[in-house]
């Protein structure tokens, strides 16, 4: 009897659970170590974030589904992995600290046969002086990553529109809190509702709204730009978010690296090197991302966390970190089979395999100061990614000597529905899939996408796949009946 | 050396050009084709997409007549819109009211790489926005809005220029699923209007003959769609759960569409 190992109960980790849980049966154990109770679908966090869903339309309890599923729950946050065992036994396992109400604290050896790593990204709040601190999100600004940060987000937006239906002008600034940030998208998906929310709300002309961002260009994404095709007609992502903004006059301030945070005021440093300021009234800055920052040890007790993680945190898969400079990447750079060089019976997936190196094109301040979106792994590849190594660690279990599935970035597409705005008919929202994530230059000469599998479409249509989706995919995650057959 | 500049309703203008990845003699002569070509139009400026080269490459005269060579450019600062009136080669003859920036702040890479950056105000200002927007696929009309657009299409169709901004041939094969659909139910929208002519009672049944096939021309479309969709989906690899939420969303809002239709053309058309 194999025992599978997995850290972290998100997109990536859930789907690997569950499917195996569901290919292995009852000849072997699953386990799963993740700190939170309730299961969390991120992407409706937007609609939490101003108002428009409760914080209990988008969680719902863990420990009933993995008991139903036969899977083993622990409600833990892992601390350290020891991939040797130690003294007097050679069994890997990991450390794991209790986050469980019965109790707190205590902690663990849990031995694994195989282990996956998909905890995720640590919200790196304390990267930016005033943006948070190592407890997490501070005072001035607020977020949307979690459900909870969601729930006080749109308690504070409500302050706002009240000061502003007595007449008080206020500013809004919604981004990136770092030069070092990903997820754009949902900034940009957040700004549309926050705009949308204030003309519900009739206050719309007494705010000013500004997108500030890490990207040179507006619609870069990470991904160094899409280029769709919109209703028959070729759009760039830059032209249609330009378009997108300057439509809802909004203001935006591009190539920042914000450096610090204070009551009512982000100072940020541009791509030109000059220094400036902006006053907000409501913040919302998505963190930059690094890894749980796990500790790894050796079977004589000697730190080996260096050979298991990327200095960023994230962990070293069959990925080529020895890409060198920009003109140098190829798809190839990026991994396939998301196991551990070192340790064969270790993968990652989702946000917590360390990339190659970024999609977008590298940039940087004169000051040196880089500036530029870290690569995207939105939900999607994170849920492919989890299933393939899942399927890679069934088949090793049942004598396969190597991985035998992949899931690469550079040869999957991203589908990426933005909702503008909440509202069975008047909601709109942007679906854009681009083809495939990494750029491959060789084969697609010129912007190295594949332009026949990049598709836009905007409107009501778009908004209804949006919640459609989330139903959807919540289903899938409470593996109601049918969640098999529904993709990724 | 001088090279053809493509003119509407060329559609490589829209292709988004590649950022340079290497500053080497492919570029510097690439940067001379444009010197050349901008020179002998008597081009203030030029975007190497405008010659039929996608690479993020723009040159530009500035007030003092000098060229600069921008590789890579972004613009990541503006003040105050304002409209002014702007021509450009790609559009012979055409001269709209744009609104553009007055003064941006510009970073690009020189031709041996070196990151650098520029103020510009002014019609230097809006030419560099002009040349930019080639480089990431966009013309001067989508600058404006749908109703200019269409003028200026209409003005150049009557020189004798036919075809439309932004128009792709990279257009997903769904799309014809979806307008042929549409057309049918459009024709079967016409046919209601009949009774309100008094047609005959033959002529009303050759109509509602109509009406059945395009519902069932329909039907079999939109599963032709649905198939063809699943199979285009699964060919890229992005057969993800958004993609196919997506296109069977579309498929139920164009059956709906066509229930209803064939409910009112039985209402309406059938004779009775
Ligand atoms: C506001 C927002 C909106 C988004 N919208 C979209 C969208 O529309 N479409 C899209 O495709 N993507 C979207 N994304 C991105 C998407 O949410 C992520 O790509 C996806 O969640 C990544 O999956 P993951 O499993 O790698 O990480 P997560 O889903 O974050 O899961 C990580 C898990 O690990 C757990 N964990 C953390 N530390 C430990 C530890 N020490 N030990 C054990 N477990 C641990 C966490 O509690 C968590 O359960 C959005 C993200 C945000 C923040």
């Amino acid at each position: 009897m194999a025992r599978l190992v997995v850290m972290g109960g998100g997109v990536a980790g859930h789907t690997a659970a569950t499917f195996a849980k569901k290919m292995l049966g009852s000849a072997h154990e699953v386990v799963v170590v993740t700190p939170n109770s309730n299961w969390n679908w991120i992407p409706s966090n937007i609609w939490v974030g101003v108002g428009g869903m409760s914080k209990e339309e988008v969680i719902f309890p863990l420990a009933p589904v993995y008991k139903k599923a036969g899977i083993d729950y622990r409600q833990a946050k892992a601390v350290a992995i020891h991939p040797e065992g130690k003294e007097g036994s050679d069994t890997p396992y990991i450390m794991i600290e209790y986050t469980d109400q019965t109790k707190p604290g205590q902690t663990e050896e849990l031995t694994y046969d195989y282990l996956i790593n998909a905890t995720g990204p640590k919200l790196n709040f304390a990267a930016t002086p005033g943006l948070g601190d190592a407890n997490g999100l501070g005072e001035h600004t607020v977020s949307v990553c979690t459900a909870d940060h969601a729930e006080h987000a749109a308690a504070e937006l409500q302050k706002c529109i009240e000061k502003m239906k007595r007449g008080e002008k206020q500013t809004f600034l919604i981004g990136t809190g770092h030069g070092m940030c990903t997820c754009q998208g949902a900034a940009f998906e957040y700004i549309f509702n926050v705009e949308h929310t204030l003309k519900e709300a009739g206050v719309r002309d007494m705010a000013q709204i500004i997108f500030i961002t890490n990207e040179s260009f507006l619609g870069d994404f990470g991904m160094g730009g899409i280029h769709f095709n919109m209703g028959g007609f070729a759009m760039s992502s830059k032209v249609f978010a330009e378009s997108l903004y300057a439509e809802r006059g909004m203001d935006w301030i591009l190539g920042a690296h914000v450096n610090k945070v204070e009551a009512g005021k982000v100072t940020y440093e541009s791509l030109d090197g000059t220094m400036d300021e902006q006053t907000f009234d409501f913040a919302m800055l998505i963190p930059p991302f690094a890894g749980v920052g796990f500790k790894a040890f050796a079977k004589d007790g000697s730190d080996i966390t260096a050979t298991l993680f990327a200095p960023n945190g994230f962990m070293k898969v069959d990925a080529n970190y020895n890409a060198g400079a920009y003109e140098n990447w190829k798809p190839s750079d990026w991994p396939r089979t998301l196991q551990n060089p070192t340790y064969k019976n270790i993968f990652a997936a989702g946000i917590a395999f360390a990339p190659p190196h970024l999609i977008s094109k590298p940039m940087s301040s004169p000051n040196g100061t880089p500036i530029n979106p870290t690569p995207p792994r939105t939900g999607m590849p994170s849920a492919m990614m989890g299933k393939a190594v899942t399927m890679s660690i069934v088949d090793m279990i049942k004598g396969a000597p190597e991985p035998t599935h992949t899931a690469c970035m550079a040869e999957m597409g991203a589908a990426c529905v933005a909702s503008a705005g909440k509202g069975l008919f008047n909601g709109t929202a942007a679906a854009m899939t681009v083809y495939p994530i990494v750029p491959d230059f060789e084969t697609y000469p010129g912007t190295g996408r594949n332009l026949n599998g990049t598709t836009g479409e905007l409107g009501l249509a778009a908004h209804w796949v949006k919640h459609i989706l989330h139903f959807v995919f919540i289903w899938k995650a409470k593996l109601r009946p049918g969640w098999t057959l529904i993709p990724e | 050396m001088i090279q053809e500049i493509i003119c509407f309703p060329d559609e490589r203008i829209n292709i988004a050009s590649a950022d340079i990845r290497d500053f080497d003699e492919t570029l510097w002569e690439l940067i001379d084709d444009l010197k050349d070509t901008a020179e002998a139009h008597h081009a203030q400026g030029i975007a190497a997409i405008q010659i039929a080269i996608p690479r993020s490459v723009v040159i530009a005269k500035t007030p003092d007549g000098e060229w600069v060579e921008c590789i890579n450019p972004r613009i990541i600062k503006t003040k105050n819109r304002s409209l002014s009136p702007e021509s450009t080669l790609y559009l012979p003859d055409v001269i709209e009211d744009i609104p553009r920036y007055e003064k941006i702040t510009l970073i690009y890479q020189d031709r041996y790489g070196t990151q650098r950056s520029l103020n510009a105000e002014g019609e230097f200002a809006r030419l560099l926005q002009r040349k930019i927007d080639y480089t990431f696929g966009g013309t001067l009309a989508n600058r404006l809005d749908k109703k200019n657009r269409q003028r200026v299409e209409k003005k150049l169709f009557a020189q004798g220029i036919n075809g439309q901004f932004n128009a792709t041939s990279k257009i997903s094969k769904r799309e014809y699923f979806k307008s042929v659909i549409s057309k049918l139910l459009f024709f079967e929208a016409l046919t209601w209007l009949a009774p309100l002519f008094h047609a005959s009672q033959e002529r009303l049944l050759s109509f509602w003959h109509y009406d059945i096939f395009a519902t069932a021309a329909s039907i079999v479309l939109i599963i032709g769609y649905l198939i063809y969709s699943k199979f285009e989906a699964d060919r890229s690899v992005s057969c993800t759960g958004c993609q196919v939420v997506s296109f069977t969303a579309v498929a139920v809002k164009y059956f709906l569409a066509m229930a209803l239709f064939c409910t009112l053309s039985y209402l309406v058309v059938r004779p009775h």
